[in-house]
């Protein structure tokens, strides 16, 4: 969305889009080179390609209120593509500040590259602004949407902790037991992986109830089996099997990650292509 | 007889039965997802074709949700969680309410968490110091002796233990919530037209009529369109009569529903209503403009036995606006058919209908709006589920139960022990216990 700036108009998510690419190659060379200080200049320019992202979903909010529809931007695929790179990165943040795992700069500003390239050039895509039907004015929306997108970004980041350990443990193997150097440690990676999903398995759990919540005082009905619904419920169930897999049978190490990488098929699905293969009730199902 | 129920019971103790269901459930519900659920009879058959449509409704799969063999999975399932919850929780709460605090001597060479620590003072100064620094940096042992020495005991996360069986309880409790609301409640629906009233309403799976304790009058309603024609509001003002006395009285909107004695009426849709009117101003080319007014499937006389009427509306054809669909008739037959556009009048041109141009005005119209009347006794009891789903979750997740014994033998010769042990998140417990060792080897000299 553009904002003003001195008479000019700046398009600060098709900026924020480039800068996301700026850090994805700086943390490519810090893998490649393993150069500390690439990894910290790619967290810096990653952190301002986030901010961008910010200022330009603030201003396309701010625009709805001006066109007179008002509304939080999370209600079409565009803006749903666009949140969810923007959560994704917050997550990703976050938890770098937390557990220092900036080798996972790499694949998040990659994903966060291919939803906002993918919102901003894919024909499929409408990027206008357009009013609300009257469903979708509720509070419940945007409890429900900003939980579970929070859950799928912690999936996200799961998922490229799994492959990050799959790579290690790959190269272990293939070189008699010397770990792969600027990867963090095999066991690390295997307990970032599980705390990230019981994370976002928790808020999958409230996203998957405020929206029922919803449903229910817009239609009296909490539980519908609409396609978007199940899918929510599949994938919740599947991430349950993963936690009885790891706390009953102690599976863990390369099992866990290849489950965590499947689980994270099934948050996609749910996500886009329940969307776009299946039809239901879902406000960005008709981008 | 008793053995048969043992073997049902630890059948259903299993979590490996659990997996195999959630599996099954995950499978069958993907099914559900792609055949689309609850379509009209004649639109399967058109897709599928016949013998494919019998076989696939002989496996109820158009309707798999509320099929007999899903719910009963689903209630294999409850079953199951409850058995495997009710089988464990006993000796649960034995060992959380008896914990261990002492461990076998010999057992400490097995704990993957352990350490030996020197300390170059007496035993007792060391039994003192230990439990005062213990106490600041991480929490107040439980001390007990023994023969062989001195123990003192540590554990953290002891609610996490219960974290499991509180989602489980949860599972179960909405489940009983939906049996509830299946049971006793009912989900409806009926179109009214303002000024209409009703007290009978039409199910929404069964198509069954349901006789409500009251009747519902709508006495307005209103609707309001965005520019491009998507539906910014819609309204009912409703009023509810019993015996000719008004119980109740309010305006309904998407999302703002009125209860009344557990019944809810829910504002869900609007459509036309049959008695839309149409204004239409017809021209034969001088300036003088005829302005008709059609109601829907009303035929106007054009010339001799042609006639006109509008077939269909549609608020926003394709984005162009209000659009209406007239036929052309010679007598009873329908000659063609051809969209006037309110916004672009000269989409026809020239065309003439015998010598008429005509041009479409406005459309008068008039909605019924579309009620939603369901009534789940169930629903308070999914929702408080729905809650300690949560506490559960939370309570298994971000916390875990770790324990720590430190030993003091008796025949003291300069060093003592500690090991540790976790149920879960074996390698935050690793960072856990290495920073109390080095706290401890630093504070206690
Ligand atoms: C949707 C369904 C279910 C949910 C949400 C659920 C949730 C959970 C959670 C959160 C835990 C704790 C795991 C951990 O702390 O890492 C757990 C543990 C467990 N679950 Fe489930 N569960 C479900 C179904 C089942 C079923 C059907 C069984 C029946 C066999 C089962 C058996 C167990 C057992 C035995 C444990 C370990 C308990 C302990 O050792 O204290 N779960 N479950």
């Amino acid at each position: 969305m553009y904002i003003i700036i001195g008479g000019h108009q700046i398009n600060a998510l098709g900026i924020a889009t480039f800068v996301y690419v700026g850090a994805m190659f700086l943390y490519l060379f810090g893998l490649v080179f393993k150069r500390k200080t690439l990894d910290v200049t790619g967290f810096a320019v990653f952190v301002s390609a986030f901010l961008l992202e910010t200022v330009g979903l603030i201003a396309r909010w701010v625009r709805s209120y001006h066109l007179g529809y008002g509304h939080i931007p999370i209600t079409n695929l565009y803006e749903s593509l666009i949140f969810l790179s923007w959560t994704i990165a917050l997550t990703y943040i976050i938890v770098d500040l937390k557990y220092k795992i900036r080798k996972l700069g790499f694949p998040i500003s990659l994903t966060a590259f291919v939803f906002m390239a993918y919102a901003s050039f894919s024909t499929n895509v409408d990027t206008r602004i357009e009013p609300l039907v009257p469903a979708l004015k509720s509070n419940w929306l945007i409890f429900h949407v900003v939980t579970s997108f929070f859950g799928y970004a912690f999936f996200a980041l799961a998922f490229g902790a799994s492959v990050f350990y799959l790579i290690s443990h790959w190269y272990t193997k293939h070189t008699n037991g010397k770990a792969l150097s600027y990867l963090p440690p095999m066991k690390v990676l295997d307990d970032m992986s599980y705390k990230l999903i019981i994370i976002g398995e928790v808020l999958l759990a409230i996203g998957i109830i405020t929206g029922a919540a919803w449903a229910d005082y817009a239609w009296g009905r909490y539980w519908s089996w609409d396609p978007k619904e199940t899918w929510s419920l599949i994938t919740f169930l599947i991430y349950i099997v993963y936690v009885h897999l790891r706390y009953s049978w102690g599976w863990h190490g390369r099992a866990a990650a290849i489950f965590a990488i499947i689980g994270f098929l099934f948050v996609l699905f749910t996500y886009l292509g329940v969307n776009l293969v299946l039809s239901g009730l879902h406000s960005y199902g008709s981008a | 007889m008793d053995k048969v129920l043992d073997r049902i019971w630890r059948f259903f103790s299993s979590v490996k039965l659990a997996i195999v269901l959630i599996i099954l459930i995950v499978t069958t519900a993907i099914i559900g997802t792609v055949i689309q659920q609850g379509l009209p009879v004649e639109a399967y058959i058109q897709h599928y074709g016949s013998s494919t449509y019998r076989f696939l409704n002989f496996f109820e799969l158009f309707d798999m949700y509320h099929s007999w063999w899903f719910e009963l999975l689903l209630i294999l399932f409850i079953i199951n969680v409850a058995v495997c919850s009710f089988e464990r929780l006993p000796a649960i709460v034995k060992m959380v309410s008896k914990p261990k605090l002492r461990i076998p001597v010999e057992k400490i060479s097995a704990f993957k968490e352990r350490q030996t620590i020197g300390y170059t003072g007496k035993r007792d100064a060391l039994i003192a110091s230990l439990s005062d620094r213990l106490k600041e940096i991480y929490k107040e042992p439980v001390h007990t002796t023994a023969a062989e020495g001195d123990f003192m005991y540590l554990e953290k996360g002891r609610i996490a233990r219960f974290g499991p069986y509180v989602t489980h309880l949860s599972l179960i409790i909405i489940f009983i919530g939906v049996l509830i609301g299946s049971f006793l409640g009912f989900d409806a629906y009926v179109n009214l037209v303002p000024g209409d009233s009703t007290n009978i309403v039409r199910t929404t799976r069964g198509d069954r009529d349901l006789t409500l304790p009251f009747t519902i009058k709508c006495n307005k309603f209103h609707v309001e369109f965005y520019r491009s024609g998507i539906p910014k509001a819609y309204k009912s003002d409703l009023t509810l009569l019993r015996d000719d006395r008004q119980i109740a009285h309010k305006v309904i909107d998407v999302n703002q529903p009125l209860t009344y004695k557990g019944i809810t009426i829910y504002q869900a849709s609007y459509g036309p209503a049959s008695a839309s009117g149409f204004d239409i101003a017809l021209t034969d080319g001088n300036d003088k403009e005829d302005d008709v007014s059609l109601g829907r499937n009303q035929h106007y006389p054009i010339k001799g036995d042609v006639s006109i009427a509008v077939l269909d509306y549609s608020p926003n054809y394709q984005g162009f606006g209000p659009t209406i669909l007239v036929g052309v008739y010679k007598g009873q037959k329908l000659q063609s058919t051809s969209l006037y556009l309110q916004k672009y009048p000269d989409f026809h041109g020239a065309e003439k209908i015998e010598g008429y141009r005509m041009r479409f005005v406005k459309a008068n119209e008039s909605y019924y709006t579309g009620l939603q009347v369901a009534k789940d006794p169930g629903a308070p009891y999914v929702a408080t589920g729905a809650i300690i789903l949560i506490v559960g979750l939370m309570m298994s997740f971000f916390s875990y139960r770790r324990r720590i014994w430190f030993f003091i033998p008796e025949k003291f010769s300069g060093t003592y022990t500690v090991a540790g042990v976790a149920d879960r998140n074996k390698y935050s417990f690793e960072m856990e216990f290495e920073k109390l060792v080095s706290d401890i080897k630093k504070g206690v000299k």
